[in-house]
């Protein structure tokens, strides 16, 4: 199956969905400087870690290197980011992010289109794109677009090849599948599966040299992905092993699970299915029952569902704020059961007014819905713009004290916002992204060029004290400054607070220090910004 | 002395990697290159004649009757074919299947004759321009013994011809039942279906394989005949580019050829083709200021196939040094390469290895799956041990003699 030509209607709707997504961005970029300002909102979602990571790759002075795309999140997304960001304009605004991610959340709408074709698949397609998660994730830094992008694209093949068994098809299925799996670990699931299928489909056909064919490439991703970790960081399971193990560590949730089925929260996951769907979750039984009816469509069913076994960790785990963030990767694929139940209830309808009525119910109820959405992601802004703001004003004041040198600030802390939100190049942020450097700046600051200091406050610090462990083996400023007196005494000799008390900086009690013998006259000016 | 080792390393490991991009841009750029139509071969039909040039060596019964069997299957007006057997005044072997060959052909409707050739072997281009001066016909076609020829074939040659080609090639794959004919049969799909398009799309010339070759007589009598070269065929394309003729590629069909009998065999033929490689770059350098530099470059990219089996297997070399180093505890030689392949040049060789492999892989499995050939996509895995093996061949071809080997395709228990 050749993706045949794009038709002026998908062209129609990929621009459509596009323009509409970047306008969102710019006019967050024109109200707030920067797309960033999401992670004030309940929509929090590591937007600046996102754009900080691909910097610290080639922006990061002497220490800019591969190993800095880091173990947690897979690195696929960063990698297409890196060029984005060496503009400062980009990486500011964080319209790096969202120029990539309009371009992936537009193609999977049109995507979720051409799965199910014809109007209905016109439809869900919209109704997949005009979604609130869909508009904030197209408008960011989010990471799961790409992703989902190519797990969604790899569907249109893996549906044909279901179909026809044809073995140019399955390359491009798993092609597309395998970079899925360098992007979201929720790839890896679906990827299984699909070896599954292909295992199952050619055996049966006793084309046996398939297996050993597009099998391996299958796992080319995943094993890539392990020997990464291997040669990076020592341990091919780093990604899981890591003190912050990210996505992948829901995957435990999820095998315990599997393992013991009645603690499935069956209730939660409709509630969620409810919050993602909306109406449409009642053409969810339709679509099953549509592919369970075509030849072979069990297996295209399996595949769809192996998008969204994060699904089954449900519950306060991924829920952040009570928003469906982590389930944004397997949303068009309910989308496209939602729309191939659209044709099956549809196509049994005789009377051609019931049917337009029924696609008017869920087209409107689905709408309002959204527009529910849509006022609630509004407030959010306005309740989250106020931390922002107060976030962005001490950030200004540590910016005008500084004189051009080092800052010394730990990411554990969160130097990746200040780097963001103040458009700093990570090269003058010295942070566990520059080791050994950092180390070694970290053991003696004031023998180097650092002119500003960020340290949490004693109570923070008890609280993270395990993160700092385990990253910096108490060879960091802040493990220094806490447990070696000689160490602080002599860095007090050097750097005086710039405030009374601690004051939050990206939601983290922190007292920051600058060099004494600094040109700037060194003012009090957080006295009057308490929160 | 370790920091003039180093540097030389790290030159050395630059000049793999550019090595390597040059042989990687082909694979990437092949999507960008539409198959061609097969012509409509009806419309090729009139009255141009066609001598089927046949320079036989020592051949197996089987493998004679194979090439004439598809000569003779051939749509094209077989009162337009001359087939022309050249055969060595001693050569017994070949002498006996002559009277069958001379009946078959007869039979067919097409003239034959048997030319008697020196009778010390001395190569195949040289018996060809022996032939020559006996040739009348428009266009001369060469085929080798165990060729399975396309019935068309003929017909499409000429059509190209008329459209203004001095030369057509086609596809040869070189298939068999062994293990080693599993990386022979994936090398030549990787040349004639992901090089040759994107070089002659690119570059307007390729290094034509000799079975099947097809060129028009007047030029011929132009160059001087064939090249007397270890690979005519690949030296032809020099000749033509030289004199600013047009080659035409049939990517649409392909000739089957039997795979070397056993990795020996294989080996010699590599070698000699790495030789006869050799000298053609040599001839570009020779001819550069005819060819004008920027042909002279082109051209030379379409003929670093040995450059890039050697650069292979040097870079694997390194890397197995780095891995037996770190196994074994030779920290100079781990620290050697560390401190050699640092930075941006550490980050190419990872890019290369594993984005290059990738693609490598994922086209290679896309242009042969629901081919008949698809069942040897999987050898694709462990052809790297092949090509490590090939790299060595194609540094041992730099100082070995010029000599010409024929390649064994079928054992004489056969018969």
């Amino acid at each position: 199956m050749k993706m045949r030509k794009v038709l002026f209607k998908e062209k129609f709707l990929f621009m459509l969905f596009f323009a509409l997504y970047l306008s969102v961005a710019l006019w967050l970029v024109a109200e707030y400087q920067t797309t960033v300002i999401l992670e004030f909102t309940k929509f929090a979602h590591d937007n600046s870690a996102h754009l900080y990571i691909p910097a610290t790759v080639i922006e990061n002075g002497k220490t800019s290197k591969f190993a800095n795309f880091g173990t947690v999140w897979l690195f696929l997304y960063h990698l297409a980011l890196v060029p984005l960001v060496t503009s400062g304009y980009l990486y500011r605004t964080g319209l790096a992010g969202s120029i990539l991610n309009s371009i992936f959340v537009a193609a999977t709408a049109v995507l979720v289109y051409k799965i199910v074709q014809d109007k209905y698949g016109l439809i869900v397609g919209i109704l997949f794109g005009i979604n609130i998660y869909s508009v904030v994730h197209a408008s960011s830094s989010y990471m799961i677009p790409m992703g989902q992008f190519l797990a969604v694209f790899s569907s249109f093949y893996v549906y044909y090849y279901i179909k026809r068994g044809s073995g140019r098809i399955l390359t491009k299925a798993v092609f597309l599948l395998m970079f899925s799996t360098l992007a979201r670990y929720e790839a890896w699931p679906m990827m299984f599966v699909l070896v599954g299928l292909i295992i199952y489909n050619e055996l049966k056909r006793g084309r046996n040299w398939r297996i050993s064919s597009h099998v391996p490439l299958a796992f080319f991703g995943i094993t890539g992905w392990i020997v990464y970790n291997w040669a990076i960081f020592g341990n091919p399971l780093e990604f899981i092993t890591h003190p912050s193990p990210g996505a992948s560590g829901y995957y435990f949730i999820i095998i315990s699970k599997i393992v013991k089925p009645w603690t499935i929260d069956f209730i939660e996951i409709v509630r969620i299915l409810l919050k993602m769907l909306g109406p449409l979750i009642l053409l969810l039984p339709f679509g099953i029952w549509g592919y369970l009816k075509e030849k072979n469509g069990w297996q295209f069913l399996l595949f769809l569902f192996s998008s969204s076994v994060l699904i089954l960790a449900e519950g306060p785990h991924l829920l952040i704020n009570d928003h469906l963030l982590y389930y944004y990767f397997s949303f068009p694929f309910f989308f496209i059961l939602a729309g191939n139940g659209l044709k099956l209830l549809i196509k049994n309808i005789n009377r051609r007014n019931v049917e337009i009525a029924v696609i008017l119910f869920f087209v409107l109820s689905y709408s309002m819905y959204q527009v529910s959405g849509f006022f609630e992601f509004h407030d959010e802004l306005i309740r989250g713009s106020h931390s922002y703001y107060h976030n962005k004003y001490i950030s200004d004041e540590i910016v005008r004290k500084w004189d051009g040198g080092y800052i010394l600030y730990s990411s554990i802390l969160g130097s990746y916002y200040f780097s963001v939100i103040e458009g700093i190049k990570p090269k003058y942020i010295m942070d566990e992204y520059d080791s050994p450097l950092y180390e070694r700046i970290s053991s003696s600051p004031w023998h180097y060029n650092v002119s500003i200091v960020v340290v949490p406050d004693r109570e923070t610090y008890k609280k993270l004290r395990g993160y700092f462990v385990k990253l910096c083996h108490k060879t960091c400023y802040v493990q220094l400054y806490y447990e070696n007196e000689s160490w602080r005494a002599e860095f007090l000799n050097y750097y005086k607070p710039i405030s009374n008390s601690s004051v939050k900086l990206y939601n983290v009690p922190v007292i920051i220090y600058i060099r004494s013998d600094s040109s700037e006259h060194v003012t009090q000016f957080f006295e009057s910004t308490k929160i | 002395m370790f920091s003039i080792t180093v540097v030389l390393l790290k030159l050395i490991f630059i000049l793999i990697q550019t090595i390597f991009i040059i042989g990687v841009a082909p694979i990437l750029s092949r999507p960008l290159i539409n198959p061609t139509r097969v012509q409509d071969q009806s419309k090729f039909r009139d009255n141009i004649k066609v001598a089927v040039l046949l320079p036989f060596h020592k051949e197996h019964p089987l493998s004679v009757m194979r090439t004439a069997r598809s000569i003779a299957n051939q749509t094209y007006p077989p009162e337009l074919i001359t087939v022309y057997i050249l055969i060595e005044g001693e050569d017994n072997i070949t002498r006996r299947s002559i009277p069958t060959l001379v009946n078959f052909f007869r039979f067919r409707g097409m003239s034959v004759r048997v030319i008697y050739t020196q009778s010390t072997y001395i190569g195949k281009p040289r018996a060809m321009n022996q032939a020559l001066p006996h040739v009348e016909e428009d266009v001369v076609v060469v085929f080798d013994a165990d060729d399975i020829v396309p019935e068309k074939y003929i017909s499409l040659v000429v059509g190209e011809i008329k459209k203004g080609a001095a030369a057509v090639t086609t596809k040869v794959y070189r298939l068999g039942d062994r293990l080693h004919s599993k990386f022979i049969a994936l090398d030549t799909f990787i040349w004639y279906d992901i090089y040759l398009p994107v070089y002659m799309k690119f570059i307007g010339y390729a290094p034509m394989s000799g079975e099947g070759l097809a060129v028009r007589r007047e030029i011929l009598n132009k160059i001087g005949g064939f090249p007397e070269s270890l690979t005519e065929d690949a030296y032809l394309t020099i000749e033509l580019a030289k004199i600013g003729e047009k080659i035409s590629y049939l990517d649409s069909i392909f000739i089957i050829e039997r795979a070397p009998l056993s990795f020996k065999a294989l080996i010699n033929q590599r070698m000699r083709w790495f030789k006869g490689y050799y000298e053609c770059l040599r001839a570009l350098w020779r001819y550069r200021r005819d060819l004008g530099h920027l042909k002279t470059l082109k051209l030379a990219v379409t003929y670093m196939g040995p450059i890039i089996s050697m650069a292979t297997t040097l870079s694997y070399t390194i890397f197995f040094f780095y891995i037996f180093g770190s196994l074994f505890g030779a920290v100079y030689i781990t620290s050697l390469i560390k401190s050699a392949i640092s930075g941006p040049v550490y980050y190419l060789a990872a890019f290369m290895f594993f984005g290059g492999n990738l693609f490598f892989t994922g086209i290679i499995l896309y242009y042969f799956s629901d081919t008949r050939f698809e069942s040897y996509t999987p050898y694709i895995y462990v052809a790297f041990i092949y090509w490590y093996i090939i790299g060595i061949v194609a540094l041992l071809s730099l100082f070995s003699s010029r000599e010409w080997y024929k390649t064994e395709r079928i054992g004489y228990e056969n018969a």
